[in-house]
């Protein structure tokens, strides 16, 4: 499931029902999973979301706010986390906004104990998946920024299918310079192949357009 | 003498002997008559040539005048004038004159050299059958008169008018007057004159005659023609009014509007009327007449009896004509008849099965009766009016009916809708409200066997998570009691309720909520506000709800000024109003009443009506709940609902 190294996993719940937010909650410590409870939307929005992989289990009808809308606003202030819908009265169109909208799951009520449980841990894992996804570029992105900028430039070219003789002509330099500020760009990127460099420039958004 | 008569005849070639001896003797004969006789063959030469002349004349004038009446079209003038100066110029005669009988005298039509006051007279009295007048004799011989000199005709010493006229004033000595026959019918008469005595010939005589022929088919000619106008008129005034008629159209008025005046035009009246049978149709039409004739012809009664045409037209069921209504002896309108100045009136029922539903009047200013023609046209007119009424009243029904029906059918539609709306409402209200307590058992069940299942089992979770499920059934049953309070035995819960009371009990219960939302409150409750008879829980219930939606609609509008409005009143004499008004952004007016209907509830806290629901509530209150837009912004929730004790026979359902 989780290397031991990981951040301890929290399940956020809004629900406006007291005794409902306090089943969740016994529900969701049974499994060992962390749980912060609240009975409106603005509680929840106060709070500093924790490193570790989290989701949102949210009732559709919040007062004041509908659950959809609340999905919407959470999406534009960027905040990403995994949502998993819980209605009293579902219909299909909201259940299709809602997964539009990349809902996890949306669960009527009453639903299983274990089929909340089931969509919470999709939620972590989407929320786990998108962190390591966002580590990986964050190091890709530390390693061009050691690149000086002839060499950002050589990557671009590089990277596009353009070949040595072409870019020296295109930059004006010797096919050697070339080869050597190449050189550099693998070592430093730690590329091992000129594909892995296509997929680390691509994932970068520094991959010029193909001749 | 003798010779001539051997030799065969003055002029005649002598026949026999040789060649050269006849044409001798016919040289020498001929020689010796022109000799002898000059003058009896030159005047009989100049005799024939004039006869001649006089014939080609005669038939140059003829063509003319058969031209004038082939061209035309329907004016009798030129044809008579051009009649006229032929027949005078061809008789040797000075003047003449063309006259049109009408049955009753002889008008001037044309003249030719008559003096001007002559003509002015003859124009201002028209010749009447006088005693020993020509115009007696003409009637009655159907023939030429010819009087040598009419200053010895017995009837200028007799000093008739006429005759002393054409003495004194035309100058007529010798005068010829032909009758105008059509059909041997007296149409008019051809007179020529001389102003001295010298009376006619046979020969033009028949000049005279022939010329009078002619007349009559000019005058047949332009009757026939006239005849043709008018009823291309009656057939195109006909259509106008089918046209009229065919569209349909729910304007009764308009149609008869349109109707009067085209019979009025075709039948030549000054004035005229439609006159309903007010159990039948109302519209009233006139054509004509002064600025009041509406109001002066829909003001009067019309008294059975002989005192109006009206009256009589519609006693008799056909066309009913007076020739001068001053005339009439039985006439009784004399106030209208001077207001409206009519002298011919002539009434015409429109029949309807054989009964006359109103009266087409007709009227003119001068004394002129209407022709059988034009009371045949009226009749048709009448006709067309009852086809055109009818199709209105008929059509009208229709509407009316169609209108009524799919009232009906929409009244029994909504009624069904909102049964099943209030049906569904509940349905949706009870699932909503269990699904909330099921969700928390199966969750806290759930958790239960999760923390059993724990090494060491963690029974004090276990213990809270079924302490919980106790308390979740609790609340399902307790659901299920709330509904059967609202809408069991509601009889039972029947009760004299303060409104003003609970209203502030029920603002206090919400005061928290309030608070959180930043709401103002006001409340402007009557005082001597009477008490109503209902269930206190659903009427208390129908109040959250509304404070409630009012709370969520001013939540979702930021930074406006929050305020709730409660205010109750009296409402009429025997009900009482409770308005709930809020600040927010407002109901589209295109929803208003589909707020009633669209199943919409709110959050559940405790029992949450919806407004389909709270409106079945107050429904079962004999009220009404409404929702208008509020002044400057908002809404406001209306609940009206009957006041003092409840009446021991009225039993709720």
């Amino acid at each position: 499931m989780s290397t031991p190294a990981e951040l301890q996993p929290t399940v956020f719940v809004i629900d406006d029902d007291g005794d409902l937010r306090e089943a969740l909650s016994s529900l969701f410590r049974s499994v060992g999973l962390q749980v912060k409870a609240f009975a409106t939307a603005p509680e929840f929005l106060q709070i500093k979301l924790p490193e570790g992989p989290n989701c949102l289990v949210l009732d559709v009808r919040l007062p004041g706010l509908s659950g959809l809308d609340f999905q919407v606003e959470l999406s534009r202030a960027k905040i990403d986390i995994p949502i998993v819908f819980m209605t009293g009265h579902g219909d299909i169109p909201m259940t299709v906004r809602a997964m539009k909208a990349g809902a996890v799951e949306f669960l009527p009520k009453p639903f299983r104990d274990q089929d909340m449980l089931d969509a919470v841990q999709a939620g972590l894992e989407r929320d786990r998946g998108r962190r390591k996804n966002a580590g990986e570029t964050a190091k890709l992105k530390a390693n061009f920024d050691t690149l000086t900028v002839r060499e950002q430039e050589i990557m671009g070219l590089v990277t596009a299918g353009l070949m040595n003789k072409q870019i020296a002509g295109q930059l004006g330099v010797s096919e050697i310079t070339v080869k050597v500020h190449r050189g550099n760009v693998m070592r430093k990127m730690t590329a091992r192949s000129l594909a892995e460099l296509v997929r680390m420039a691509d994932a970068l958004g520094v991959r010029r357009a193909p001749p | 003498m003798k010779r001539r008569a051997k030799a065969g005849g003055p002029g005649r070639p002598v026949r026999g002997k040789s060649i050269a001896v006849r044409r001798s003797r016919v040289a020498s004969a001929k020689a010796a008559h022109d000799r002898r006789v000059p003058s009896r063959r030159d005047s009989e030469l100049a005799r024939l040539r004039r006869e001649q002349r006089d014939i080609s004349e005669l038939q140059h004038a003829t063509a003319e005048v058969l031209q004038l009446i082939s061209n035309s079209s329907g004016d009798l003038q030129p044809v008579f004038a051009s009649i006229l100066e032929s027949a005078i110029r061809l008789c040797d005669a000075h003047n003449g004159v063309i006259n049109r009988w009408d049955g009753d005298a002889l008008h001037l039509e044309a003249t030719h050299n008559m003096p001007d006051a002559f003509v002015a007279v003859r124009k201002a009295s028209p010749y009447r059958p006088e005693e020993n007048s020509a115009t007696v004799r003409l009637l009655a011989r159907k023939g030429p008169i010819h009087i040598a000199d009419l200053a010895k005709d017995p009837a200028y010493l007799a000093g008739n008018p006429s005759t002393v006229t054409a003495v004194e004033l035309g100058g007529v000595r010798t005068t010829l007057a032909v009758p105008l026959l059509k059909d041997n019918e007296l149409v008019g008469s051809f007179t020529v004159g001389r102003r001295v005595v010298r009376p006619f010939t046979a020969k033009q005589i028949k000049i005279v005659r022939n010329f009078a022929a002619q007349a009559v088919v000019a005058i047949d000619n332009a009757r026939l023609l006239h005849q043709l106008q008018e009823t291309l008129h009656q057939q195109a005034a006909a259509a106008e009014v089918l046209k009229i008629v065919s569209r349909s159209t729910y304007d009764l008025q308009a149609v008869l509007d349109t109707l009067i005046e085209l019979v009025a035009r075709q039948c030549g009246a000054d004035l005229a009327a439609i006159h309903p049978e007010r159990s039948y149709f109302s519209a009233y039409s006139i054509y004509g007449g002064p600025d009041d004739h509406k109001q002066v012809a829909g003001g009067v009664t019309f008294e059975p009896g002989d005192g109006s045409v009206m009256a009589r037209t519609a006693r008799e069921g056909r066309p009913v004509q007076v020739a001068d209504v001053l005339a009439d002896p039985n006439y009784r309108l004399h106030e209208v008849q001077q207001r409206l100045g009519y002298r011919t009136v002539l009434g015409v029922p429109l029949l309807r099965e054989g009964r006359p539903v109103g009266i087409i009047v007709l009227m003119r200013s001068t004394v002129r009766p209407f022709t059988e023609q034009q009371i045949v046209l009226a009749q048709n007119f009448a006709a067309q009016a009852v086809i055109a009424i009818e199709n209105t009243r008929l059509l009208i029904e229709l509407r009316w009916r169609t209108d009524e029906l799919i009232r009906s059918v929409e009244e029994l539609e909504r009624e069904r809708n909102n049964k099943l709306m209030n049906f569904e409402a509940m349905v949706a209200s009870i699932s909503h409200e269990v699904r909330q307590p099921l969700a928390s058992i199966s969750s806290n069940g759930g958790a239960a066997l999760r923390f059993l299942g724990h090494t060491p089992p963690n029974t004090g979770e276990v213990r809270l998570a079924l302490n919980r499920m106790v308390n979740d059934s609790h609340r399902a049953s307790q659901v299920f009691d709330n509904i059967r309070a609202l809408f069991g035995k509601a009889d039972r819960g029947y009760e004299t309720i303060d409104v003003n009371e609970l209203v502030r009990g029920v603002l206090s219960s919400l005061q928290r909520e309030l608070d959180d939302h930043g709401i103002e409150t006001g409340q402007d409750l009557a005082t001597e506000l009477p008490p109503v008879n209902g269930h206190r829980g659903q009427l208390q219930e129908v109040l959250i709800n509304l404070i409630r939606n009012a709370i969520e609609a001013m939540h979702a509008d930021d930074g406006n000024r929050r305020v709730l409005q409660l205010r109750t009143g009296p409402h009429g004499g025997n009900r009482i109003f409770l308005t709930v008004e809020d600040s927010g952004p407002g109901i589209d007016p295109v929803q208003l009443e589909n707020i009633f209907d669209a199943f919409v509830t709110t959050k559940a806290q405790g029992m949450g009506l919806g407004l389909a629901l709270s409106r079945m509530i107050i429904d079962r209150h004999a009220g009404q709940l409404s929702a208008v837009p509020a002044e400057p912004r908002g809404s406001v929730f209306r609940i009206v609902l009957p006041s003092g004790m409840r009446p021991e026979t009225d039993t709720m359902p």
